[in-house]
């Protein structure tokens, strides 16, 4: 079958077998390389492997990737939201984070509400505690404490929403959704969205908005 | 390099080979919650990895919860990416074992809902004859790579696909040298197999002509 496998200048046969898969993909080092081609020059039981390999190879390749859909922005939110999670564990960091947390929402609320106190009352009457809001805001939304202004961009982009008025004295901010029109079905979906999020710790429809609720 | 063929792969290891410092700063930025820099892993590398959870999984939606699984856990653990080998390595290995646990979650479940039939083949009545048999070989490669357990179709694809070194595979599937090197050489046999019972196996070029 291989007519020199006892030479001391290649390694066996069978050791050369095993390699050739990485011979043919080129990234043996050096010295395997050499031994490959030595090898290869007498033993046509191995050429025979290589155009074996070939066709495997070039099937391999043949082969287009999966139809797969961009989630960027949900992944985005899910990491964020997972590494909030991780600080948690750790009462030091999460008190930085709160701390964090709360500079940027005394900050927002100095930037866009300037007459609001920050400080959260009941959030069971999230819309007494408003002023004027924008009339394309759909949602009102309280975020948990412990988020950070990155998880609250990652969480809005996923959602394709933005924040046009808040935090309110109850703490809630008035959402709109960009560029696209929001139905009762999609309401209600984004609703489910935010509910489920552990970043978000209260979401309602806005008053005189048509009900959540799907009719069917 | 007399038996090989010109590699139409090489131009893009060279790319990524050169990459690989950039790559390493990227994931430093990841670590610190760059968003930006995640982003530009996340489309870098989006479909490589949907392309090896396919070949482990027929399951589509597995396929996909893959990638994002992949992507999260690329945030959370950037600080501990030491650069000691590949980002595409890294990653990879990453997929790997997400991938696997799905697997064994999903197996757990009816077997029935889990994985999709094969998709129809081509109708290869209407090619020309001269193309037949190739297609015909790559066909049964096809069915034969299905028949073989994902830990032996990762090893394929890495090698061939991703053109890994057998050290690297060894990294990313997390086993011995040898191991590798075992997997694929039963991978091998099982389609050496399948090959020949097929009789109208007939390599597109006979290696012994080349002088
Ligand atoms: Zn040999």
């Amino acid at each position: 079958m291989c007519p020199d496998t006892a030479s001391p200048r290649t390694p066996s046969h069978e050791s050369c077998l095993e390699l050739l898969p990485w011979y043919l993909n080129q990234t043996l080092d050096a010295s395997e390389r050499l031994a490959v081609e030595t090898h290869l020059e007498d033993c046509s039981a191995c050429r025979d492997e290589v155009v074996l390999l070939e066709t495997l190879q070039s099937s391999v390749r043949a082969v287009e990737p999966p139809p797969i859909r961009d989630r960027f922005n949900e992944v985005l939110a899910r990491a964020a939201s997972s590494r909030i999670r991780a600080f948690r564990a750790s009462p030091l960091v999460r008190w930085l984070v709160v701390g964090q947390a709360a500079a940027i929402a005394t900050l927002l609320a100095i930037l866009l509400w300037p007459t609001a106190t920050t400080r959260p009352g009941s959030y069971q009457t999230l819309s007494n505690a408003g002023n004027v809001e924008p009339s394309d805001a759909v949602l009102r939304v309280v975020f948990d404490e412990r988020a950070t202004d990155l998880d609250v961009r990652a969480l809005l982009e996923s959602i394709d929403a933005q924040i046009v008025a808040g935090p309110n004295t109850a703490g809630a901010y008035s959402l709109r959704i960009v560029g696209r029109p929001v139905d009762d079905r999609e309401r209600t979906k984004l609703l489910e969205r935010l509910r489920g999020d552990p970043l978000v710790r209260f979401a309602e429809a806005m008053r005189g908005a048509p009900s959540p609720e799907p009719e069917d | 390099m007399a038996y090989l063929s010109p590699d139409p792969s090489f131009e893009w290891r060279m790319t990524a080979s050169a990459k690989t410092e950039t790559e390493q700063a990227l994931v430093r930025r990841v670590a610190r919650g760059d968003v930006e820099a995640f982003e530009a892993i996340y489309r870098r590398y989006r479909l490589r990895v949907a392309r090896f959870a396919a070949r482990l999984t027929r399951h589509p939606d597995i396929v996909e919860e893959v990638v994002n699984d992949t992507m999260v856990v690329v945030w959370q653990k950037a600080g501990r990416f030491r650069g000691r080998s590949k980002l595409s390595t890294w990653i990879l290995g990453i997929a790997y074992r997400i991938t696997l646990k799905r697997l064994r979650e999903s197996s757990r479940r009816t077997r029935a809902e889990v994985e999709l039939p094969l998709e129809p083949q081509s109708s290869e009545a209407d090619e020309p004859e001269a193309r037949l048999s190739r297609s015909q070989s790559r066909e049964r490669i096809r069915q034969a790579l299905l028949r073989l357990s994902p830990k032996h179709r990762a090893v394929i694809e890495l090698t061939f696909f991703e053109e890994l070194s057998y050290r690297e595979i060894a990294e990313v599937v997390g086993c011995p040298h040898n191991t590798v090197k075992t997997r694929m050489f039963h991978a091998r046999r099982h389609l050496r197999q399948v090959l020949e019972d097929g009789a109208s196996f007939t390599p597109s070029r006979r290696l012994s002509d080349v002088p």
